[in-house]
């Protein structure tokens, strides 16, 4: 039986992290690695781009598959199922709204207003995750050496699908890390 | 339970969620670009002048743009019964393709793993940083925006303030200067 302490923190810092995730994806994990890692202690640093990095690979949205991995890890099956939901009640709950605002009147300049605001703001949650995941990663020669080819590999090869250019990156990463450790 | 034509409607929607949710590699944008496909171009559900609308304001909301969009295109199809089933179509595969690559991530962790997902890190890294380049790079914002951007960045790094703060205090800021300076000089410079 998983802490009921731990189910009810995993849905309260799911439910802040899903009412702010303007932009999805990319620009909600700062906000939740801020949540996991430095308020609830739930994950250390390294531990949560893993889980990022796991995210990353499989199919679905970015943060919904954070959600979902992290529950599941810290409360099992029902941690899954809390944190998933949890992650997705306030953007259901703020289109449903919404919905019956435009129902109501069609011109809403200023709740557009309000929300422009706070997706410009997108590039401010993107740039902090991005500090703060090479912080993570960058080491030593080796760890600079992949990150290198990595931003080779991703930029170079506008053709080839994001999933491949991301798994051959961890292929390399395998082989070099292997012959080198 | 009555089975009326529009409760018929909905479960093919869910059907159809669930079955772009569970085969689209590759995140909510491509996603919604198979959704166009689907329910604009192949079922002709809706128009696409009813379809951009939706999704403008599905992408205004906070949260995944997938799980926005299967309710505002839902909606738009099938009233709250499509908005709900489209909704659930789109989040169940990702939940058990997780949950099921969680159970077998723990059974395999090894040393090599961690080398493997040290390069897909790596990986985020540079793809995260070309989806900054292509937001930034979309629209041109005056030179005020930008400072507020670096001066919020400096805040968060040195003094460790919750970004959530942070991210209200800037959206605020702009509100405020948008609203009562609106042909101030710093807005006007595009």
């Amino acid at each position: 039986m998983p802490d009921l302490m731990i189910i009810l923190k995993l849905f309260t810092s799911f439910l802040v992290i899903g009412l702010f995730s303007f932009g999805g994806g990319y620009s909600s994990l700062s906000i939740m690695e801020d949540m996991m890692v430095n308020k609830y202690l739930f994950l250390s640093k390294t531990e949560f781009w893993q889980v990022v990095a796991i995210a990353q690979v499989t199919p679905g949205p970015i943060a919904l598959n954070c959600a979902t991995y992290i529950g599941a890890k810290k409360a099992g099956m029902l941690g899954a199922i809390v944190s998933t939901f949890s992650v997705i009640f306030m953007p259901i709950l703020l289109s449903i709204i919404l919905i019956y605002i435009y129902k109501i009147s069609s011109k809403n300049d200023i709740i557009r207003d309000i929300f422009q605001n706070l997706q410009k703001m997108i590039p401010f949650l993107i740039i902090l995750s991005l500090f703060s995941l090479a912080r993570d990663v960058i080491s030593d020669f080796y760890s600079i050496l992949i990150l290198a080819l990595s931003f080779l590999f991703i930029f170079l090869f506008p053709k080839i699908s994001i999933l491949i250019k991301i798994i051959s990156c961890g292929a390399v990463s395998l082989l070099i890390l292997t012959i080198v450790k | 339970m009555k089975f009326t034509p529009r409760l018929k409607l909905s479960f093919s929607l869910f059907f159809q969620f669930f079955s772009i949710s569970a085969f689209t590699l590759g995140g909510g944008y491509v996603m919604v670009a198979v959704m166009q496909q689907q329910f604009v171009e192949k079922k002709k559900l809706l128009s696409l002048e009813r379809f951009t609308d939706a999704l403008a304001k599905a992408q205004m909301l906070p949260g995944p743009v997938a799980v926005t969009s299967s309710i505002f295109l839902g909606y738009e199809i099938s009233s709250f019964e499509g908005a709900f089933l489209s909704c659930l179509g789109v989040v169940l595969p990702p939940f058990f393709s997780i949950y099921i690559v969680y159970q077998i991530i723990e059974i395999l962790n090894s040393q090599y793993l961690q080398y493997f997902m040290f390069g897909v890190k790596c990986a985020t890294i540079a793809a995260i940083f070309q989806f900054l380049l292509k937001i930034i790079l979309k629209k041109r914002e005056s030179v005020f925006y930008y400072i507020i951007l670096a001066i919020l960045t400096a805040i968060a790094i040195y003094f460790k303030i919750s970004p959530i703060l942070l991210l209200l205090a800037g959206a605020l800021i702009l509100f405020l200067v948008r609203r009562f300076f609106p042909s101030s000089k710093l807005e006007k410079q595009k």
